[in-house]
């Protein structure tokens, strides 16, 4: 599902795919210390007591593990379906894998414009755009700090300046 | 223009009342427990709690004083101002040409003596776009609306005529108000209040658990009597009638005096029996306006006319799908025959005679059967798990009612277009339908889901700085060329002030 022509759309700092992964890795530690943990719990706890067969902490192995993958897949899918179009008179920003969607915000709307970055997105040099209008905001991840200011800059036309 | 007051001394009373309103149950506890202790000396005697409510009880006194001596407030170089606190100063600003609209409420307590609250909403998208200046005298309450709506309206110089000289253009008669309440009924929640409190009686020395038993615990429907069927007919037909009686009451004592009266570009609208509310509304910040009606309403054509506005806390209601709507409903009952006359208060020009509302897909039924049938299949399998496989029939009905639910949904989706306002409908017992004017739409976003893609739709959102909206289940070019239609007419409808200057 796309509305940008190839013209128009920006895509994202390959490196941000390098951050989605770190925070994924980070997620996925979670998500198998949750399913190790709770596998080997049960294991120790339940299986003697009920005399269960089941394979608990295989089971979280292999879990934690699917995760961890599936989300390393999406972190390249994900890049690939993100993009963002700055119009003469709106932005439309595109992404999702699963739930895929088309935004468009008019830029007369715009009330504010944030630029954020994080310890791991300074240090790979990119920062985060927020948009807000006064219903909503949007985010745009992945722009080079630098390009970042010149759009919003650009998004805020030349009085900001 | 400038002026400086502080609030009323009997603030300080009103503050009193609702502290202990705040704590009455504990209190009433410790009176229960002084009482039971009474006439028994070998009762243990520890006054602990006792003296903890009248500490706290001490410290509110000195806490609503020091409050009152500290606030300050009043207009200085066009801004509105509130000084208050003590050990954490604060001084809130608010220039008079950001207020989005300013309400006075007269609750019971303050009303019995003389007193008036003012709401005042700046429309910020985040928390505390509300000031509440509470309170004044009823006389200074008109007062301070009239000076900051010269502000508000940015019509310096001209004089505000007070609600009650002006001529109503909006007026609900009592009858309407009976019919508001008839179309619900409060039966279900006060018989479930009742069993509830009944149950829990044992607490208060009440063997109501012991009465439920005698009454219910041994009724057996193949030994009853007809007399036995009667009693329990009529008992039922008695809760509904109270239910009824109940709704239409709290119905009329809410809206009593309903009455909407025009000032410059302002609507004031001032209703309530016990509880007093005037709220102005600057027509052209009305972000939104959605008509609402239930299934047994529609039957007789009243529906509700509610309005969003930029204000995140200008009504007391707020709804799952971040809805800032003013005080429940705007319009609490409006005959269909006058809905384009409401409706035009609200969005001057609008005719809804040409509405022509178009559907979604025809696909939507079998979309939203799939998305609704995992529920009903669970209940199903609940069913057959709990009471066995000769249930096995509740998977089919689950399957049905899906398909049924679908089949209505999608009968009842559709949007249209009046000149530059956009019509969404949506809603299957509650209808929903939005007028959204293309100047206060602030995004459009085209989404689609994997089953969604199965069947080659689309959905449209948007959103106002009232509300959120979509319109579900769009054929995909349908849905394109809505979104591009949307986007188009959003851009070229100019600037969107959020403080309407």
């Amino acid at each position: 599902m796309t509305t940008l022509s190839h013209d128009i759309a920006r895509k994202l700092h390959p490196d941000v795919r390098k951050l989605w992964r770190i925070n994924n890795f980070i997620s996925g530690l979670f998500w198998a210390a949750l399913f190790v943990g709770g596998g080997f719990a049960t294991e120790r706890m339940l299986k003697s007591e009920l005399q269960l067969k089941f394979p608990f902490l295989l089971v979280g192995l292999i879990l934690a593990l699917v995760i961890f993958l599936l989300g390393q897949l999406y972190v390249e899918t994900g890049y690939n379906n993100w993009r963002f179009g700055i119009m003469p008179d709106e932005i439309r920003v595109e992404h999702g894998v699963m739930w895929k969607s088309a935004k468009s915000i008019p830029r007369q709307r715009i009330q504010h414009i944030d630029v954020t970055s994080g310890p791991w997105q300074r240090k790979f040099g990119i920062s985060e755009l927020h948009v807000y209008t006064a219903a909503d905001h949007t985010r745009i991840p992945g722009i080079p700090t630098a390009d970042a200011e010149q759009l919003r800059k650009e998004l805020l036309g030349k009085d900001e300046l | 223009m400038n002026f400086e007051r502080r609030i009323h001394p009997l603030t300080m009373v009103v503050g009193l009342v609702h502290t202990i309103q705040r704590f009455i149950f504990l209190i009433g506890v410790l009176i229960f427990n002084r009482v039971s202790r009474m006439g028994d000396p070998g009762a243990e005697q520890n006054n602990v709690f006792e003296f903890m409510v009248l500490g706290f009880g001490a410290l509110s006194v000195v806490g609503l004083f020091v409050n009152y001596m500290v606030t300050r407030f009043g207009v200085e170089n066009n801004q509105f101002y509130l000084r208050s606190g003590w050990l954490q100063k604060k001084d809130r600003r608010i220039p008079l040409d950001r207020i989005q609209s300013v309400d006075i409420q007269r609750d019971l307590i303050p009303r019995l003596l003389g007193l008036s609250a003012i709401k005042i909403d700046t429309g910020a998208h985040e928390h505390g776009s509300e000031v509440r200046l509470q309170y004044v005298s009823a006389e200074d309450a008109d007062e301070i609306v009239r000076r900051l709506s010269k502000g508000t309206s940015n019509t310096t110089g001209v004089e505000f005529q007070p609600p009650s000289e002006a001529r109503p253009i909006w007026k609900t008669s009592l009858q309407e108000l009976l019919t508001a309440g008839a179309t619900e009924n409060r039966a279900l929640v006060m018989s479930f209040a009742a069993l509830g409190f009944i149950w829990e009686s044992e607490r208060f020395g009440i063997k109501g658990q012991a009465i439920l038993e005698k009454v219910f615990g041994n009724f057996d429907p193949a030994k009853a009597t007809q007399q036995t069927w009667v009693a329990g007919g009529l008992m039922a037909f008695a809760v509904l009638i109270v239910g009824w009686i109940v709704s239409m009451g709290s119905t009329v004592i809410k809206w009593y005096g309903f009455k909407i009266v025009s000032d410059q570009g302002k609507l004031i609208r001032s209703f309530g029996l016990l509880n007093e509310h005037r709220t102005t509304l600057v027509v052209r910040r009305v972000q939104t306006v959605e008509l609402r009606s239930s299934l047994i309403r529609r039957l007789i054509g009243l529906w509700e006319v509610h309005v969003q506005t930029a204000g995140q806390k200008l009504g007391e209601e707020k709804d799952g799908e971040g809805r800032h709507a003013v005080t429940g409903a705007f319009v609490p009952i409006v005959d269909r025959e006058e809905l384009p006359i409401c409706i035009n208060m609200l969005l001057p020009g609008f005719d809804l005679a040409r509405l022509r509302f178009e559907k979604t897909s025809s696909k939507m039924a079998l979309r939203v059967a799939i998305a609704s049938a995992w529920f009903w299949l669970a209940v199903a399998g609940g069913v057959v798990a709990s009471f066995g496989p000769k249930y096995a029939w509740t998977f089919a009905v689950a399957i049905l009612l899906s398909g049924l639910l679908g089949f209505w949904r999608s009968r009842v989706c559709s949007y249209g277009r009046v000149r530059d306002v956009f019509v969404a409908r949506d809603g299957m017992s509650m209808l929903r339908t939005g007028l959204i004017p293309d100047s206060k739409l602030q995004s459009v976003t085209l989404r689609s889901d994997p089953i969604d893609r199965l069947f080659g739709l689309v959905s449209i959102g948007f959103t106002t700085a009232g509300m959120k909206g979509h319109v579900s289940c769009l054929d995909k070019e349908k849905g394109y060329a809505l979104y591009e239609d949307l986007c188009t007419r959003m851009n070229a409808s100019g600037d969107w002030h959020p403080d309407g200057v």
